[in-house]
């Protein structure tokens, strides 16, 4: 067994070592590429691998979806019979319910048709399609560009390069993910479950406090920036005719109202503040939890926005511009917040409030802007998700969802940015893979999270920062690490 | 007449720790505070220090108010503490910790400093990629006194440094405070280990539950009969 991994690596590893010298934006330009070629015979290649249209997101949403016909509620209901419902033994009953449920399963794995093909044929024929369309391509192509990539990289001022990758990534983003359908849709959840978990990261991981109501701040600039678009820029049933033109709505309007959203959210952050000088560590986290509560408790109790029943009608403004803008505005501030001297401050008081107070830290006034940050971030955030959805409810920004935010961070590793962009990616694709898994989701995914804390508890990247090679000019100062993209990585010194 | 401490009173909720303390210490000096566990030593440092507010008495610095002053404000005057159980960070490193020790400090500064701390302990010099938890008991009693001398103490307030460290190391670290204190930094010292403290110190205060009960020149405290069977073993 040994042997033969020692024999596969020592084959890879010419190949790795060659990727590893490749600059990141060679990759970039070699995945636009190669999206180019999907977009030649992508449709027709996916025909004759019996696919009926190109694969969603790589094919990682159509592999678990032969599981959709599971159905675990004919397990235990027959111990719970409704009026309706004439069950004589329940036992028998749910063992009839366990054995079509194993039949089920059997066919989901295997079953061979045109119409429900096995969850075996989707992942060959997905990873054939990967391996075609993708992967090959993009391996060669970024080889290929290796050298001319490095060589204008090098001959740039450093800020030139690290725009020229931001731009890279803008475009492969609009050209491969605005298809104004599932992709978009991902990749718009994904930017806002990386700005939700890096701005999280920021209290829990970087200054070790234990926040588990973050999905409260995110309420508060949702409904602030709807209510605010929705007055302002929108003829709604709701708020009545627009009280300025709907024409200014975007992109001022638009801009304004995430902000303002930010801002309400980051006065709701003054909540958790202020009890965070007196108190911390579990005690502040039932605070976070109350004011998460409160939050959605006060906002069910307010007519004026709908109560439970929600409010409809906002705009659809967020597209994945808006997305891209958003979040790497986010991740460039927590980012540069974590890597000044504020940050150092901010990772002392996680290390000890006491002796970092004792160091001419000012506690208070970190704690302050931690929380504000952190806050506001989310708000936005909030406000981004109520302009995708079109319609928000209380219920949308419950304890659920927080827990959600805290398996990013925790999935990603706490006081590691790249750690928690990296989990948000994750996360964002293993919830659309495992939907057609309805309730078992619930199952997997809380599954995989204790694995992780079994095997690798401080999650992918805990405390430290993937490198990635950008191919810049190091620079000028000695002794400074590999400088890297702020959206990306960086060494975590 | 550097620090100044007059009538300081000091609980916790309704435990009073400290009551009516008065005592001073003088630039370029090294006075000890020393008496059994509860005395209150600590809670007068801590207050010093600004991690707790008395409930009455003044405390000045310089000539000025420092009492119930914020930590990170009192760190800004001049005096650094050097904590009971040392509480460096344990997942940091040396250079690190140091580092962070110079917090409000210009870089130039800092590292003016930084170079100052390895040379008084070359031990540091060379863990100082080591992190905090990994160093031996005296080398992290090294490194919170090393923090201190960043952060920039004219005046160095130490608590229990001796504490929990093998006798050879206790000496060690004595006479590089002695050497601190020639180099120009006032040193006052709280210790179980009143042996020790008397050695170095010019004069010492003795604390019985929250009250000074004798005080004066150290060589005279340490001949005193009530001294010498409370707390020297004699």
């Amino acid at each position: 067994m040994s042997t033969l991994r020692q024999t596969v690596s020592r084959w890879l590893a010419p190949l790795r070592r060659q990727l590893g010298r490749t600059p990141v934006l060679a990759f970039m330009l070699a995945f636009l590429l190669a999206v180019l070629l999907e977009q030649q015979v992508g449709e027709n290649f996916a025909k004759s691998l019996e696919f009926r249209k190109i694969p969603k997101f790589f094919g990682l949403v159509d592999i678990f979806e032969p599981f959709s016909d599971l159905d675990f509620s004919g397990i235990l209901a027959p111990f719970f019979p409704s009026p309706s419902m004439d069950v004589e033994t329940p036992i028998q009953d749910s063992g009839a319910a366990i054995g079509e449920l194993v039949s089920t399963f059997w066919n989901a794995l295997f079953y061979q048709g045109a119409r429900n093909p096995g969850f075996f044929s989707v992942l060959v024929r997905v990873l054939v399609y990967d391996i075609v369309i993708f992967i090959v391509p993009i391996l060669i192509l970024a080889l290929l560009l290796r050298g001319p990539t490095l060589w204008v990289l090098q001959r740039l001022p450093r800020w030139l390069a690290l725009a020229l990758h931001l731009g890279a990534l803008y475009v492969v983003l609009m050209l491969w993910g605005a298809d104004g359908g599932t992709r978009e849709l991902i990749l718009i959840y994904m930017g806002i479950n990386i700005m939700l978990s890096a701005s999280l990261n920021l209290v829990n991981g970087y200054m070790g406090e234990f926040s588990v109501g973050h999905a409260g701040f995110m309420a508060v600039g949702a409904y602030v920036s709807s209510v605010l678009t929705m007055v302002f820029f929108t003829n709604s049933s709701v708020f009545g005719p627009a009280l300025l033109s709907p024409d200014l709505g975007l992109p001022f309007g638009f801009i304004i109202a995430l902000l303002a959203g930010g801002v309400a959210a980051a006065l709701a952050g003054l909540l958790v503040a202020f009890p965070s000088f007196r108190t911390r560590g579990d005690y502040l986290a039932i605070v976070t939890l109350a004011i998460n509560f409160i939050v959605t408790g006060v906002i069910n109790n307010m007519e004026v926005v709908g109560g439970p029943r929600g409010l409809n009608g906002v705009p659809l403004w967020t597209n994945l511009t808006w997305i891209f803008l958003f979040t790497v505005l986010s991740i460039a501030a927590i980012y540069n917040l974590v890597n000044s001297t504020l940050g150092k401050g901010i990772i002392a008081i996680r290390e000890d409030e006491i002796a970092s107070s004792l160091m001419g830290v000012n506690t208070r006034k970190l704690k302050l802007v931690a929380f504000l940050v952190s806050s506001f971030i989310a708000g936005v955030a909030g406000g981004l998700f109520a302009h995708q959805l079109a319609y928000v409810n209380p219920g949308n920004f419950g304890i659920l969802k927080s827990t959600e935010a805290l398996v990013m961070v925790y999935l990603g590793g706490m006081g590691s940015i790249s750690g928690s962009i990296i989990a948000a990616v994750i996360f964002t694709i293993l919830i659309e893979a495992l939907r057609p898994l309805a309730v078992l989701k619930w199952v997997v995914i809380p599954l995989i999270l204790i694995l992780l804390m079994l095997f690798r508890p401080q999650g992918l990247f805990g405390f430290r920062e993937l490198k990635l090679n950008l191919g810049l000019r190091p620079k000028p100062t000695q002794g400074q690490p590999t400088e890297t993209e702020a959206s990306d990585a960086a060494a975590a010194d | 007449m550097l620090l100044n401490v007059q009538d300081l009173h000091v609980s916790y909720g309704a435990i009073r720790a400290v009551h009516g303390v008065s005592f001073e210490v003088d630039e370029g000096e090294i006075v000890t505070l020393i008496g059994a566990n509860g005395a209150g030593k600590s809670t007068i440092l801590n207050t010093i220090a600004g991690l707790l507010s008395p409930n009455s008495g003044r405390i000045t610095y310089q000539g000025q108010d420092i009492g119930g002053l914020d930590a990170h404000k009192v760190v800004q005057r001049g005096l650094a503490l050097v904590p009971e159980g040392r509480r460096i960070f344990g997942n940091l490193t040396v250079s690190e910790n140091l580092r962070l020790a110079g917090y409000q400090l210009q870089a130039d500064e800092r590292a003016r400093r930084m170079k100052r701390v390895f040379e008084l302990f070359p031990r540091l010099g060379e863990r100082r990629d080591q992190l905090g938890d990994t160093l031996s008991g005296g080398e992290q009693q090294m490194l919170a006194v090393g923090r201190a001398l960043v952060t920039g103490g004219h005046l160095m307030l130490l608590d229990e440094p001796s504490m929990g460290l093998a006798p050879i190391l206790v000496q060690h670290i004595f006479s590089i405070l002695k050497e601190i204190n020639a180099q120009g930094t006032t040193i006052l010292l709280v210790e179980q280990n009143a042996h020790m403290a008397l050695k170095i110190a010019q004069r010492a205060y003795v604390l019985e539950t929250g009250h000074i009960v004798l005080s004066g020149p150290a060589a005279q405290l340490a001949s005193n009969p009530d001294v010498q069977k409370a707390y020297l073993g004699a």
